[in-house]
């Protein structure tokens, strides 16, 4: 039997582990990360939520049944937040909640959209200094941030609204040691975003990439090059998983205590202007 | 010509640092590729499926021998209702395309599966005037793919992750201005117009760096005053003119020129307070691509009172007119007449109608319609065909230069115009291009029809009757078909030559969109966006 | 009771499954094996009394209804013919009875499940310690959404196996309020007490299982990925059809299990899939999104069909 701590810490897990950015739960327990959520007044949309959308979405929102929608603000906005809970969502049990109201359903939007602006916290260096080792780092060829990098990594555009300072410390250290789920599309809600798969195909070809779709029956990864490969699992003789992989190095060594906390800093400011 | 290899920022970063990692990136489109497009007939590439808006494919795996085989590969479904009106972009296994209003999906052509999607946050007070706000699709340029939002942007997503790379405003949704149309990739330069004919404002072609997202150049199609044209605006009706560009134009890359259709003068249906011609509404427009400047236009419906919107994509041919080779650009136009004009001109060369028409007598040796007398609309309602929705709608015709026709989907159908308020009342939903409107003859008499015109003359050649409406346009393949679909759901491929019917799928409910054809892997495709759903079909 | 029974015309007997007690995650506030809920029960068609009962979770406190499809079939057990009544159930088990007296025959798991140590003679569950919700949330297998759900299995008498959809997964329950306020929802789950996080990523599958329908022992199965919510099509033409969640249509071969066809019908086919035919020909019909789709074998060397011809 595993039980964990509280829902709260639950929620923590979920938080941490953000999107391509991960950290070992244990670090954050021994104290590291600077910032845990305050828990203020219960807002109204709590208990409605807990109520009409947990079910599939999660106490906290992070998934199971439907999407992880944590970062549902990030990508849709109150407005389509909004417009996703009055409409529907079509073929995947997402139903449309007409005895709510208006009011109410604004209320839930709220919630959500406060799962997004959970991670902040005291910045431990500056941020302009961040900015250029970011910029001396090369991290923008894997990462985008507004629009301007490659895409091998998650886009980082946000990224300071997802990950607390302490989280994105590790991520920078330790990538690739947990990742998070996919929340980009809801068909492949229940998967991790940036698995790094292998798949041998009959004919002897190896593909090593990051896992974009998996069904039952096709799988398409995205190569180093940023390439997608559409495979038939029929066609293949081994499709296997490498867990703890990253193409993104640890900079555990590479930056100083100082230059981490600078970095650490940039990032966390990265809070979706444009 | 100028030959720019365009690659995008990221492009240059990838090709750099991780040379050596894999092979050449995929998916880049240069200018040269929609150029020559007919030299990769599996893709897609640009709406029209080439800067001639011919919408022929050089693909002949499925051919009229094995039409009757065709099954369906698989299906993508939206995940919301909306006005499903897309035209995909086929680029190397990736399909592109729009979900209503303004979402951008990048799907794996050989499953089906979504690799990434891209939704904008829309205004929660969305102005959608005379207009559905749906989408009909995207351009792509580099690995770049350009999309235009319903609430007038313009924006530059990474074709591999749908992630922004630029925004630019385009117009003021607030002032009625909103964009359905897919944007146009030449030279460096991304071309679009916008819609809100109906909302009281001034249309617009506008041309953007490709790279930044700069704009490089904007043409009013009202002019303002001091200009040239702003005589045929009765008082200060210019102000209000609409004359927008929203559907997707072509682009003739040796005489640099872009043809683009424009739409009604507002308001639509009383001119009382507009007298004139009502330049540039109505009109087929050839613009330098590199100034904006309008080399010529040409009018079809001066003074228009019926909504006969002009935005038709014009299709560019050269074929021997009166035995002389002439560059052409010829127009299946909602008024009901067929027109062909000299493209480096824009010299009428002749206009018939290709559907029953009751407002003119003919046209003039200029191309002028001889209006018959009491056409306008009254408070009672005057009986006109064709009707507000016109001859032909936003859906594409295509031609095949295998069998020199044009196949277009008529609609044979007339209405009582109503007469609505001589002033517009800007960005007012509530008065959409001014009140007024029409009441369509319904029932069995009315119908559609896929229509083979001969593509100098516009005579018809053959013609494939459908049961009620149909908003769907036209796909023709060197396989020697054609494929449309019906309001009824029906998906069908005709012979080209014959209009035989050869194949049909009732896919469930109407397809309001233009059919593309692509293949991978050695496999031809054809697609649909029907009711709630893109349909993919292939031989078995 | 919100899914559908099953009906036997030769005793004039409905079997109908129940669902949860409420509140869902708390039973302080209900202490007692809480009858008739997450039962079967029999009742009689003309007069609506119960004949027998069968609960399989008393005292229920993770939301496991028992309103899956109950499958009436005739087989021998113990070289005995018996009048049988099975039903693979929400909290993990199959389960066999005899429909005639509600007699509990076998019952093993069919998913994986950490709250019972098996069923005693009478069918009752062992119940592990510390299964309880918990303010803090309690792993447990299955799901709060179950090893099945409302999606229907099948029965092949050609076969004599039962096709059930399979939800391999677990969730931490978490205990919420005891008391409900009657009719004041606000959603799906209303004053339900609490609720669940869901164990999420790739350890979470579904799967079509062929199980030996009077014993529960696997035959064999057909792991998809994802979440599918697909009941299953059983034919005489060796075939069992149902879907995944990717969206794929499948065909499967009805005594291995094997693949034989599939076909993306762009979203998650969250129904079941049912056949028939009409002029002769066979039709296969499965419903995803907004969509029916049906589905016929290529008509060879027969004349295209035009689509209707106005005028």
């Amino acid at each position: 039997m595993i039980r964990i701590r509280s829902s709260r810490v639950a929620a923590l897990v979920f938080i941490l582990c953000g999107f391509g950015l991960c950290v070992p739960f244990v670090a954050f327990a021994a104290g590291r990360a600077p910032q845990a959520t305050k828990p203020a007044a219960a807002p109204p949309g709590k208990p409605l939520f807990e109520g009409a959308c947990a079910v599939c979405h999660g106490m906290d929102g992070s998934g199971g049944n439907g999407p992880n929608i944590r970062h549902a603000a990030a990508r849709l906005g109150p407005n389509g937040i909004e417009d996703l809970v009055k409409v529907g969502f079509i073929g995947s049990g997402m139903p449309t909640f007409p005895q709510l109201g208006d009011e109410k359903i604004r209320q839930i939007v709220d919630y959500v959209v406060s799962f997004d602006q959970e991670a902040s916290g005291t910045q431990p260096g500056d941020a302009q200094k961040g900015k250029e080792i970011y910029r001396s780092k090369n991290c923008s060829q894997c990462h985008i941030v507004n629009g301007q990098g490659g895409n091998l990594g998650p886009d980082l555009t946000r990224v300071g609204t997802r990950l607390s300072p302490g989280s994105l410390s590790d991520a920078i250290t330790s990538p690739g040691l947990k990742l998070p789920l996919d929340a980009n599309l809801a068909e492949r809600a229940a998967f991790r975003a940036y698995l790094m798969q292998r798949a041998v195909t009959k004919d002897g070809r190896e593909i090593t990439g990051l896992r974009v779709n998996d069904d039952t029956f096709s799988v398409q990864l995205r190569d180093a090059g940023g390439q997608i490969h559409s495979l038939r699992k029929l066609d293949l003789q081994k499709l296997e998983d490498l867990p703890g992989k990253s193409w993104m190095p640890s900079y555990k060594d590479g930056l100083s205590e100082t230059q981490l906390n600078d970095l650490v800093s940039y990032l966390a400011g990265l809070r979706g202007a444009r | 010509m100028k030959s720019l290899q365009y690659v995008a920022y990221a492009g240059v970063l990838a090709a750099l640092l991780l040379a050596g990692w894999s092979s050449a990136l995929a998916q880049n489109v240069t200018y040269d590729d929609i150029l020559h497009s007919s030299a990769q007939p599996q893709n897609w590439i640009t709406y029209g499926g080439n800067y001639s808006s011919h919408r022929f494919s050089e693909l002949k795996q499925i051919d009229t021998q094995n039409a009757a085989s065709l099954k369906m590969e698989w299906v993508y479904q939206l995940r919301r209702t909306g006005i499903f009106e897309t035209s995909p972009i086929v680029v190397d296994g990736y399909l592109y395309m729009t979900e209503p209003p303004s979402t951008v999906t990048a799907l794996d052509v050989r499953t089906g599966k979504a690799i990434w999607r891209w939704t904008p946050e829309l205004p929660k007070n969305l102005l959608t005037i005379g207009l559905f706000p749906t989408n009909r699709g995207v351009a792509v340029l580099g690995d770049t793919v350009y999309v235009t939002t319903i609430d007038s942007y313009l924006v530059a997503l990474d074709g591999k992750t749908g992630a922004v790379r630029w925004r630019v405003h385009v117009a003021e949704n607030k002032e009625g201005y909103a964009i359905t149309s897919a944007p146009l990739a030449i030279n460096g330069k991304i071309i679009t117009g916008t819609g809100g004919g109906e909302a009281g404002l001034r249309g617009l072609l506008d041309a953007y760096d490709a790279k930044t997202g700069k704009r490089l150049w904007r043409l009013w199609t009202v002019p303002t005053q001091g200009e040239p044209g702003v005589e045929t605006w009765g008082g200060d009706s210019w102000k209000w003119g609409g004359a927008t560009t929203w559907n997707t134009g072509s682009y003739d890359p040796e005489l640099n020129l872009l043809y683009w259709g424009t739409g009604n003068p507002a308001p639509d249906w009383n001119g009382d307070a507009r007298q004139g011609d009502n330049l540039y509404s109505c009109s087929l427009l050839a613009v330098d691509a590199d100034t904006g400047k309008m080399k010529w236009y040409f009018q079809f419906s001066p003074h228009d009172t019926h909504d006969w919107d002009a935005a038709e994509p014009p299709i560019l041919l050269d074929a021997a007119i009166n035995g002389q080779p002439r560059k052409l650009v010829v127009m299946a136009n909602r008024n009901g007449f067929y027109y062909v004009l000299d493209r480096t001109t824009g010299e009428f060369l002749s206009g018939v109608p290709f559907i029953k028409q009751t407002w003119a007598k003919g046209l003039d040796a200029k191309g002028r319609p001889i209006l018959m007398p009491d056409i306008d609309p009254s408070p009672q309602g005057t009986l006109i065909y064709p009707s507000i929705t016109g001859a032909i709608n936003f859906s594409s015709p295509s031609y095949s230069p295998l069998t020199g026709l044009v196949y277009v989907t008529a609609r044979e159908q007339g209405a009582y115009y109503f007469k609505g308020r001589p002033k517009m009342e800007p960005a007012n939903p509530e008065l959409a291009g001014g009140g007024g409107g029409q009441r369509v003859l319904t029932g069995d008499p009315a119908y559609t029809a896929v229509r083979a015109l001969d593509a100098t003359t516009g005579k018809m050649k053959w013609q494939f009757k459908l049961v009620g409406d149909s908003w769907t346009g036209t796909l023709a393949t060197a396989g020697g078909l054609v494929f449309s679909a019906d309001v009824a759901g029906n998906f069908f491929a005709l012979d080209a030559a014959t209009g035989k019917p050869l194949w049909n799928v009732h896919v469930g409910a109407a397809a309001r969109a233009n059919p593309v054809t692509f293949a991978v892997d050695g496999k031809q495709y054809v697609a649909v966006a029907a009711t709630n759903s893109l349909f993919v079909f292939g031989l078995p | 009771m919100w899914n559908a029974g099953s009906y036997d015309p030769e005793t004039n007997t409905l079997y109908w499954g129940t669902g949860n007690p409420a509140p869902d995650w708390n039973g302080d506030g209900r202490l007692g094996d809480n009858l008739f809920t997450c039962s079967l029960i029999a009742v009689d068609a003309n007069t609506g009394k119960m004949k027998w009962y069968f609960q399989f979770s008393p005292h229920e406190t993770h939301d496991w209804d028992s309103a899956q499809p109950p499958i009436l079939f005739d087989a021998a057990v113990k070289g005995k013919p018996r009048k049988l009544v099975s039903l693979a159930n929400r909290n993990g088990f199959y389960y066999v009875l005899d429909r005639t007296t509600g007699e509990f025959l076998t019952g093993i798991p069919f998913v994986k499940q950490t709250w019972a140590q098996g069923l005693d003679a009478k069918g009752r569950p062992i119940t592990l310690p510390n299964i309880e919700p918990t303010v803090e949330g309690t792993l447990v297998y299955p799901a709060i959404t179950g090893g099945i759900n409302w999606n229907s299995p099948s029965y092949s008498p050609l076969t004599g196996l039962f096709y059930v959809p399979a939800r391999e997964a677990g969730s931490y329950y978490i205990k919420g309020e005891e008391k409900m306020a009657p009719g004041n929802s606000v959603g799906m789950v209303g004053g339900g007490g609490g609720g669940a996080k869901f164990m999420t990523g790739d350890d979470v599958y579904t799967t079509v299982r062929g199980l030996e329908a009077t014993t529960g022992r696997k035959t064999w199965e057909f792991k998809m990925t994802g979440d599918a919510w697909t009941g299953t099509l059983a034919t005489a033409g060796g075939l069992v059809f149902s879907a995944d969640a990717g969206s794929n249509l499948f065909a499967l071969d009805a005594l291995t299990g094997k693949p034989l066809w599939h076909l993306q019908v762009g979203t998650a086919v969250r129904a079941n899939p049912i056949t028939y035919a009409v002029d002769g020909e066979q039709y296969v019909v499965a419903v995803a999104g907004n969509s029916v789709f049906a589905f016929t074998l290529p008509q060879v060397a027969q004349a295209p069909q035009a689509p209707a011809q106005g005028h």
